[in-house]
């Protein structure tokens, strides 16, 4: 039993570590890219128009 | 387009990677002997050995090819291999007392091999430190540079403890005359171990140096 009670601490251990951090590091991410201002999305006439010359 | 491919494909090759580890350590190796269930944190625990030393080889190469280049973008790859790497060595530190304190009945024993392990935790701490404290970009990227090379002084030292020194630490049993010492089937589940840990290691790298890159875009943004 202490055998198994080890084996799933250290397991437990590593996916709160491995885990935890590409959690947090997705979420930074998320949070910083929200931050960047975005490029102003094309009209829809602009995307008509591209299409009817296309 | 084959690199974004590539580059976008690594998320969900390391999910699938970390799945069949999970499978290989607990389905596929079989019971040890000797040592019961409790043997299995090996395949979690080398594999991490593995991606910190590999983790401080980078940060070495990124810190030489700094200094010959002044390129920032090496001093990046640097911070971040070793932000990773310090995760790496932390998850080798952790399980490496858990399994101790279940075959040796410590958690910690001043040997060789743990003492270079824990002097290499140190070593790339306090590398983090030194960036965080160093004011100016050039002085900290070449600071950390020098630092990311001195530091990896230790990783032969922890690598060769074990034949060395006398230690309580198993000896190498991989990469041995021979061939490895133990069942061809542990060799696959620790294979399988080491290719998907690797993985992770590069997804969680690729993800830094995206955070890295957003947070000098948002410098560039913000009003002086």
């Amino acid at each position: 039993v202490t055998s198994l009670v080890a084996l799933v601490t250290a397991y437990t251990v590593l996916a709160v570590l491995y885990g935890g951090y590409t959690l947090r590091l997705q979420l930074r991410r998320r949070v910083l890219a929200s931050m960047l201002p975005r490029e102003a999305p094309p009209l829809e006439a602009d995307v008509v128009e591209e299409s009817a010359r296309g | 387009m084959t690199r974004r491919f590539a580059t976008g494909a690594l998320g969900p090759a390391t999910a699938v990677g970390l799945v069949v580890f999970a499978w290989a350590a607990f389905v596929l190796a079989p019971t040890d002997r000797a040592q019961g269930q409790v043997q299995r944190i090996f395949y979690g625990h080398l594999p991490s050995a593995w991606v910190s030393f590999l983790a401080f080889a980078l940060v070495c190469g990124a810190s030489i090819a700094y200094l010959a280049t002044r390129n920032e973008r090496w001093d990046g790859l640097a911070a971040a291999c070793a932000e990773v790497g310090m995760l790496f060595t932390s998850a080798v530190l952790l399980t490496g007392m858990i399994w101790a304190r279940a075959v040796w009945g410590v958690y910690w024993a001043w040997d060789p091999r743990l003492t270079s392990f824990l002097v290499l935790w140190l070593l790339y701490g306090a590398y983090l430190v030194l960036r965080g404290q160093v004011v100016g970009v050039e002085r900290r990227a070449r600071l950390s540079a020098v630092m990311g090379i001195v530091a990896f002084l230790d990783v032969p030292l922890v690598y060769l403890s074990v034949t060395w020194w006398r230690t309580m630490h198993p000896q190498p049993m991989i990469v041995v005359e021979g061939g490895p010492r133990m069942p061809g089937v542990m060799v696959v589940a620790l294979v399988v171990g080491l290719v998907s840990f690797s993985l992770l290691f590069a997804y969680l790298v690729r993800l830094r140096l995206q955070v890295t890159a957003l947070d000098l875009a948002l410098e560039e943004e913000a009003p002086a």
